[in-house]
């Protein structure tokens, strides 16, 4: 193809875009509006799925061990701990520190008097990369009995309500951006056949003159892309700057304020890609299937 | 030039375009195909353009069957003739200029011959001071002048009017016809499909007549008749 039928085909698709202005706009508005809900709909998902993740990181298992432990006992424990499938991390919790903590959070009284007979227990606190295999590692530790471990403290029953709750939010996520893609999909080629179609005359003088398909095609396709991009440009802009304003709007409500929301840089790399390639792949499709109809002339 | 041979045209609900149908043009000729409506004269026009496939029979343009020309190659096909139609078929959001480029642009010529050519041709029908206006600041007239031009700037050997004054006033009608004869004059074979009576009358040109898709008269210059008859039934 030669540089000066690709500006050609550039510059008619620009002007076709500003000469049929309405039904351009008619196609950016339904890209725009399919695709900010499509957004919308995954950033909720990619932000419940990251509170789960973040409640699940917080939520570990406590192991207590066994008072006549040497320190050497204690450190291979911890490694083989450590080695664990599914253990992300092992972290030594002194008895001293365990209740220096417990002052913390119930306050001097509750302690007063247990610095000198502490009753708590040195512990190793275990935490999971999959809340979901709680289980499994629960039992290998306990397997340990013999190599010092006391007990376990956890909560497996919040735990599997936890994991529970993450994998529903992933799949209806999942399946309800897929739908939404979908219909988007469908109402945008139906709107570029709209446009395409109130021009099927121009394509049959095209052909008349002796224009090949692909002549014919590619200011369409062109257009097509332009308008997808376009719709996909809004709303990547919209959730650009809303993103931050609806998050400081929630973070502002007293009750709602310990939520953990997924920074700013981190949606947008998903969701700006995600709009504009979705829109001039909409916007191709959708030239490209409509044209076609007209070209058997 | 062009070449029918035992053509036949019966369409999907039995109507027939064409019937046994025997013609040949010679390079240069100017033909007028004249019948009532429905007679095929509409249906000779669209198997020369491929825009239909004949039931039976084979047609030769510049010596090639063109039942043999692949869909990917029908583009190259069209443009070895130049076609005007009755509804001049220009592209309204082009101007004038544009749309005679077009043409041009498909074949992919450059811009320096675009800016040669156009001028040129727009000159040829008259137009040069219309070259920015779009379609729908000209009149009828100027219109099909327009589509004239996009169809000869190729320079094309042949070219098809499909009742290229049927929508224009008699005395436009007659500049129509006028550039016709120029534009054959030059060399370019030019078939003619028309109701035009007094036209026909007056060119003193072939004439082919047609009735329910069969060929009735095919009369050269020499001998000119009255086709009065068969053309006023339309």
């Amino acid at each position: 193809m030669k540089p000066r039928t690709i500006k050609y085909y550039i510059t008619e698709a620009v002007r076709s875009v500003v000469y049929n202005r309405f039904m351009s706009i008619a196609g950016i508005f339904a890209v725009a509006s399919s695709i900010f809900i499509v957004a919308i709909f995954y950033s909720i998902g990619a932000n419940v799925e990251y509170f789960m993740n973040h409640l699940e990181s917080q939520m570990g298992m406590a192991v207590r061990l066994d008072e006549t432990l040497t320190e050497a006992q204690r450190v291979t424990l911890e490694q083989r701990v450590r080695e664990l499938q599914h253990v992300s991390s092992v972290t030594f919790l002194p008895r001293e520190e365990a209740l220096a903590n417990m002052e913390r959070t119930l306050g001097e009284a509750a302690v007063r008097g247990l610095d000198r007979d502490n009753p708590l227990r040195d512990s190793l606190i275990v935490e999971l990369t999959d809340l979901g295999f709680h289980d499994d590692v629960e039992r290998a530790i306990l397997n340990m009995r013999s190599d010092g471990v006391a007990e376990i403290h956890s909560d497996a029953e919040f735990a599997r309500t936890l994991t529970m709750i993450s994998n529903v939010v992933s799949i209806i996520s999942v399946v309800l951006v897929l739908i939404l893609a979908g219909i988007s999909v469908i109402i945008i080629t139906n709107t570029i056949r709209i446009t395409v179609n109130a021009r099927k005359t121009e394509i049959n003088i095209m052909k008349y003159v002796g224009a090949t398909d692909w002549f014919i095609r590619w200011p369409f396709v062109i257009e097509g892309m332009i308008i997808g991009l376009l719709g996909g440009a809004v709303p990547a802009i919209l959730c650009w700057f809303g993103y931050r304003r609806v998050i400081s709007a929630i973070n502002d409500i007293p009750q709602l304020n310990f939520i953990e929301f997924l920074p700013h840089e981190h949606i947008m790399a998903y969701v700006v890609p995600f709009s504009l390639i979705l829109g001039m792949l909409i916007g191709l499709i959708g030239s490209i299937t409509s044209v076609k109809r007209h070209l058997k002339v | 030039m062009i070449e029918f041979e035992k053509v036949s045209k019966i369409y999907e609900n039995g109507a027939r375009g064409l019937c046994d149908f025997d013609l040949n043009i010679e390079k240069g000729e100017f033909v007028f195909v004249v019948g009532t409506s429905g007679s095929g004269k509409s249906s000779l026009v669209r198997l020369l353009l491929k825009e239909i496939e004949p039931s039976g029979g084979k047609i030769f343009v510049d010596g090639q069957d063109i039942s043999t020309i692949r869909r990917g190659r029908l583009p190259y096909y069209r443009r070895k003739m130049g076609v005007v139609f009755q509804d001049f078929r220009l592209l309204k959001n082009k101007t004038v200029f544009e749309n005679v480029a077009y043409a041009m642009q498909i074949v992919e010529a450059t811009n320096r011959e675009i800016r040669r050519a156009v001028p040129q041709v727009l000159a040829l029908v008259g137009l040069q001071k219309k070259a920015k206006a779009y379609p729908g600041q000209l009149s009828g007239g100027e219109q099909q002048r327009t589509a004239l031009a996009r169809a000869i700037v190729n320079r094309p050997p042949l070219l098809i009017a499909d009742e290229p004054t049927g929508n224009l006033d008699p005395d436009t009608a007659w500049e129509i016809m006028t550039l016709l004869e120029d534009i054959n004059d030059r060399g370019t074979t030019v078939v003619v499909a028309t109701h035009a009576h007094d036209i026909v009358d007056d060119m003193q040109k072939r004439v082919v007549a047609l009735r329910n898709g069969e060929l009735v008269q095919d009369v050269g210059i020499s001998s000119f008749p009255d086709l009065g008859g068969i053309i006023d039934e339309a």
